[in-house]
């Protein structure tokens, strides 16, 4: 029976899952216990919100462990002092906590994870203005792309474990020609959707009971796209239209490192602290010019940031509950830097609980989180947006 | 100059499995499947399989195909296929009642997927132009009615975009690449879903009889283009102002037909076993693979200028249905405690749905001979690590498809007659670990 259930959520997981990469999990953490801790877990995250904060955290748990979450978001900000429509974020969470059974001195050493988020509606959306029109470049439709996150974790030493993991990411690339053939007009087609893999490696170390360290790195997470239109219409038209090439970025995420410590000053207390660096300044030009005549477009001039996070999460045992209680902080400077790609530094507070029931059936999970954001205000933005999400997992 | 392109360009094309296969075992078998699957290929083959094994299944794969098409003996360069297969398979139960969810992905290594539409009178050979090129990604349920009947089913996914581009700035009448554009974006990405079924039923030890259903699927290709704006050279005031040209092109692209297959599995021996399908595909549907245009224009001064051609129209494609046999045969050649060595072969025959190209379309095609062999070794608790059977399957299949001759009514058509033959070479290699 368990084996069903986990394997019918990997189906409907593999189901659903075109590969595309977005920025959920960077804007909001993935799972819900990362989110309620403030996007921590570096160092002591498990499960399939490791996929996202370090892939070596898969290898801590040894059952079979499925679990589905919501999150959601809405957004009350101001750009140039006026309200700024932003697309809520509403979408289903995936989890899937596998560790392969080999015997042997294999046994209990390698898991695979996997997390998806999958907002409703669409696979990806890739909406961008036009380059002079002010637009917030790090906030507008992020999360309305779908995550998939494939991930692996292994314990090389008692003390030691790896991770790597990749994201999935998307591009659009095609042509399309408006040509005369047999002496009537047609058009011939082509797009393509290709692929890019972008990598997680992280390692954590258990030094003390006390303490644990972990680092991750997450390479440059883009979704593009690049469609060149043509025509041959120059013996029916009195003028030529020029070649045309529509193509930018649609979604991005830099890329990080983070190093982060998990302290546990008492059996019931947990303490993460860490920093997370974004290679911002990567950030290339959302729409590229369409024509060659067209004068270059200023580079966004974005810089790279670093991020301090700090969350505590505090354990109540019973028989056969435990009861958690999280919070945190976390300062996201932005990296923007305007006039037209605008974008606010954010104080960011978040919450949650978890539930852990143990029976001697299974296992029950579930969690839950609220975060809000605060937008700094500055000349061009202002405001707030709130997210909150649940999950509830169960060991198969 | 503003630019407005609306799209509705789906990424999705016709079945690669349907051309090639899942999975090598079913492939060095001559994709006779429908009654003689458990592993992941059951999520195409026949869903009602999934659930016959009780072990959770993991197979990863890779399979390469080379076509060698040609039009009067001249290779006309039709794209391999290759990619990777990834399959699940995890049985369970509820006391007696069985059942199991299953999911199979072909994640070709070139791209995801293409989309393409070309001219009505473009020679290609229509059944292998862009099959191969696409994900496949299909999920299912299974369940067991009583001992040795099972129904399974599920859905198969795809994927396609739909939204506008724009494009604003101005057009340069004397020097077209001194025109500024610039553009913007709003395009998404969405699921498209059809479904699958199959029923499997064992009334004997030795007998297997299975019948699968896979829904037909056709993508409607829509795209518009409109330019509104200026015309004029850059420095001076514009010659036409809030002129526009639109162009809005539809067609039917990547159709798969419905297809009914019929089989039977036979173990005439402990160490034998035989695998017949019959597969109906209902080819009569296919569209007309060509876009059907619209443009519409105002550009002032020059308008009387202007000589486009009227939008044309398109004959029936004339397709019919076929059926579609095969056989294939496994043998376990050897069998010691913990290894054990299986040799396979199959055939298969797909007549050409194509008729024969007298008018104005070159769709080449002819019947499909295919021939298939394969190995695959089994190997039980070689190591602590793997002490769960664990099996590797490999095959190599070759598609021959006889000169067919197509002779133009037309003397003056632009193609002409033209004979069209080839081979289709395929090699592939699966790892199928159960857990």
């Amino acid at each position: 029976m368990t084996r069903v259930i986990f394997a019918a959520a990997i189906a409907c997981v593999l189901a659903a899952a075109p590969a595309t990469r977005a920025s959920e999990p960077e804007m909001f953490g993935m799972g819900a216990r990362s989110p309620a801790m403030a996007g921590t877990g570096v160092a002591d995250a498990e499960g399939y919100d490791a996929t996202y904060t370090n892939p070596a955290g898969l290898v801590g748990p040894t059952n079979r462990r499925l679990t589905l979450g919501y999150v959601h978001a809405g957004y009350a900000l101001d750009m140039d002092g006026m309200h700024r429509p932003v697309d809520k974020t509403d979408g289903l969470v995936l989890g899937a906590d596998i560790p392969i059974p080999f015997g042997g001195i294999l046994r209990d050493r390698i898991a695979l994870g996997l997390g998806f988020y999958f907002p409703f509606g669409v696979i990806n959306r890739a909406r961008s203005p036009f380059p002079d029109e002010p637009r917030l470049a790090l906030l507008d439709n992020r999360t309305q792309v779908v995550s998939v996150l494939v991930a692996a974790g292994v314990r090389v030493h008692e003390r030691v474990d790896v991770g790597v993991g990749v994201l999935a990411l998307a591009a659009l690339v095609g042509n399309i020609q408006i040509a005369p053939v047999g002496g009537r007009i047609t058009t011939v087609a082509e797009e393509q959707l290709t692929t890019s893999l972008a990598p997680i490696i992280g390692a954590r170390v258990r030094t003390f009971r006390w303490l644990t360290l972990g680092a991750v790195f997450r390479g440059e997470s883009k979704s593009t796209y690049d469609i060149e239109i043509t025509n041959s219409l120059g013996s029916y038209l009195p003028l030529t239209i020029p070649t045309l090439r529509i193509a930018g970025v649609a979604q991005f995420d830099p890329m990080q490192a983070a190093v982060e410590g998990a302290f546990r000053p008492l059996r019931w207390l947990t303490i993460d602290a860490g920093v997370t660096w974004k290679h911002w300044s990567a950030f290339g030009l959302p729409t590229e010019n369409a024509t060659l005549g067209t004068p270059p477009q200023p580079a966004p001039g974005f810089v790279d940031t670093a991020v301090p996070r700090i969350a505590a999460e505090a354990t109540r045992r019973w028989l056969h509950l435990a009861l958690s209680g999280r919070a945190g902080y976390y300062y996201e400077p932005t990296g923007a830097r305007g006039p037209v790609l605008l974008d606010a530094n954010r104080h960011v507070l978040t919450f949650g609980a978890g539930l852990t029931w143990t029976s001697r059936y299974t296992t029950l999970q579930v969690d839950a989180f609220v975060q809000w954001h605060h937008a700094q205000a500055n000349e061009h933005v202002s405001g707030d947006f709130a997210s909150l999400g649940f999950s509830i997992g169960v060991d198969l | 100059m503003v630019i407005a392109i609306a799209l509705g360009a789906a990424n999705a094309r016709a079945n690669p499995i349907d051309a090639f296969g899942y999975g090598s075992r079913a492939a060095a078998m001559g994709g006779a499947a429908t009654a003689a699957s458990e592993d992941s290929s059951a999520n195409y083959y026949n869903p009602a399989g999934l659930v016959h094994g009780h072990d959770l299944r993991i197979d990863i794969g890779y399979r390469y195909a080379e076509p060698i098409l040609r039009m009067n003996g001249r290779d006309i360069g039709v794209d391999a296929s290759r990619g990777f297969l990834i399959g699940l398979v995890a049985p369970g139960h509820i006391g007696p009642f069985r059942f199991a969810f299953g999911a199979s992905l072909w994640l070709p290594d070139q791209r995801l997927t293409r989309v393409r539409s070309l001219p009505f009178d473009q020679p290609r050979f229509v059944m292998f132009d862009n099959r191969p090129q696409r994900l496949y990604l299909a999920a299912n349920l299974a369940i067991q009615i009583i001992p040795g009947l099972y129904i399974g089913g599920g859905l198969t996914f795809m994927s396609r975009t739909a939204g506008q581009l724009f494009l604003k700035g101005s057009v340069a009448v004397s020097d077209p690449d001194a025109s500024s554009l610039v553009s913007k974006i709003d395009v998404d990405l969405q699921a498209v879903r059809y479904p699958q079924a199959g029923i499997l039923w064992e009334p004997t030890p030795w007998l297997s009889i299975g019948a699968s259903y896979r829904h037909s699927f056709v993508l409607k290709l829509d795209q518009q283009f409109r330019i509104d704006g200026n015309i004029g050279n850059p420095g001076l005031p514009p010659v036409v102002e809030n002129g526009y040209l639109a162009v809005h092109s539809v067609s039917m692209d990547l159709f798969q037909p419905w297809q009914l297959t019929g089989g039977a599995a036979l173990r005439l021996k402990r160490t034998i076993l035989v695998t017949f399908d019959v597969t109906f595909a209902r080819w009569s549907e296919f569209p007309v693979p060509a876009a059907n245009l619209t443009l519409g224009l105002d550009i002032g001064v020059y308008n009387d200028k202007v000589n486009l051609p009227p939008p044309r129209s398109y004959p029936s494609s004339g397709f019919h249905d076929i059926v579609i046999p095969r056989a294939g045969i496994e043998w376990r050649a050897w069998q010691w405690p913990k290894m054990a060595i299986d040799l396979r072969g199959g055939y298969s025959y797909e007549p050409t749905p194509v008729p024969e190209q007298v008018g104005e379309s070159s769709f080449a095609d002819s019947d499909k001979h295919t021939f298939a062999v394969g190995a695959g070794l089994e190997l039980t608790n070689v190591t602590s690590i793997l002490p769960r059977p664990l099996a590797i399957d490999a095959h190599f299949a070759a598609t021959y498809l006889p000169p067919r001759f197509n002779h133009k009514i037309d003397p003056l058509d632009p193609v002409g007659d033209f004979v069209a033959d080839g081979v289709i070479v395929q090699i592939g290699i699966m790892l199928r670990t159960r857990f």
